[in-house]
């Protein structure tokens, strides 16, 4: 298995993942940071800590691309609120996505991906319109629950509640995805 | 924090959306050393639908400066990294123990070779006096 080339030490088994995996993580980042620097940082720390982390990594729990973006995505949130950019995040929060791709995948990638991003967006338009509009703020724009309270003007109850019941439902709507 | 308590959080804990807190608490939680009842497995599977979101963004590949700050970190920390060391003990040892395999081998090959021959030419000579008094 690739990463276990990884977790031996192996650079070339490294690039590998990185040419196939690089990009998901980038497109999180710059949706969530909205900046290319920034993302691009986010890249290499979160290379830099499956490199180091390799041989934790547990194949049951899930796959390697969700751990890449994961690792990504809760770089980028770190960055956010350490930064103090949440204010950026918040005033910009939901608009239209901003991403594109520098160079244009193969037919292949982008049919799966396009059938992908059909699918989310089927299973998000299912959501009660509140709980989709949490989702996006919390998943697209890196608020946190509190956040996404004061955003919104709703109980932070609410909103916990919201979060919990979408991803229950998320679950089941994408469940023949995770097979 | 008990597991249900925990459970409750979970999706919101996947989607790194709570409070630094409560963040906190779930991450000790986790990591405690007590028999958990699903913790895990509902923050994998949140962590999955969490990943699945992620899938439907546009990818974008980043400038090929990335790779080379990350190709320049990892050779910078090959020398005093313990993964290389550990990953070049292995190679070593993987190694050592190919050269011990094929040494044994070539030397129970070199042992047996003489040895095959005399035993055939026993077996010959043992032959040649059975089928002595048939003949």
């Amino acid at each position: 298995m690739l990463l276990g080339r990884v977790a031996t030490g192996d650079v070339t088994a490294l690039r590998l993942v990185y040419d196939e995996h690089a990009p998901r993580a980038m497109a999180i980042a710059r949706r969530i940071l909205r900046n290319v620097e920034e993302a691009e940082d986010i890249v290499q720390e979160t290379f830099l800590e499956l490199w180091r982390r390799a041989p934790q990594f547990d194949g049951q729990r899930g796959g390697l691309c969700a751990w890449i973006v994961t690792i990504a995505r809760s770089r980028a949130i770190d960055r956010l609120r350490s930064a103090g950019t949440a204010g950026r995040a918040l005033d910009g929060a939901s608009s239209s996505p901003d991403v594109y791709p520098t160079s244009p995948p193969s037919p292949i990638v982008e049919t799966e991906r396009r059938l992908t991003e059909s699918k989310v967006a089927d299973a998000l338009a299912t959501l009660p319109p509140e709980q989709r509009h949490t989702i996006q703020l919390a998943y697209f724009d890196g608020l946190s629950q509190s956040e996404i309270a004061a955003k919104t003007g709703s109980p932070l109850g609410t909103v916990k509640m919201r979060v919990k019941l979408a991803v229950g439902k998320l679950k089941t709507l994408l469940k023949d995805d995770f097979s | 924090m008990t597991c249900d308590e925990f459970k409750e959080l979970a999706a919101a804990y996947a989607l790194v959306a709570l409070d630094a807190q409560e963040q906190s608490a779930c991450m000790q939680h986790l990591a405690a050393r007590l028999p958990h009842r699903g913790c895990q497995e509902a923050v994998a599977e949140a962590e999955l639908v969490a990943a699945r979101l992620g899938a439907a963004l546009i990818p974008q590949r980043p400038s090929p400066q990335v790779w080379r700050e990350i190709a320049a970190h990892l050779h910078e920390d090959r020398g005093s990294s313990p993964l290389a060391d550990d990953a070049a003990r292995r190679r070593g040892l993987y190694h050592l123990c190919g050269w011990l395999v094929a040494a044994t081998l070539v030397g129970l090959y070199l042992y047996n070779a003489p040895l095959d021959r005399r035993i055939m030419q026993r077996e010959a000579g043992h032959g040649g006096v059975v089928a002595g008094p048939g003949h």
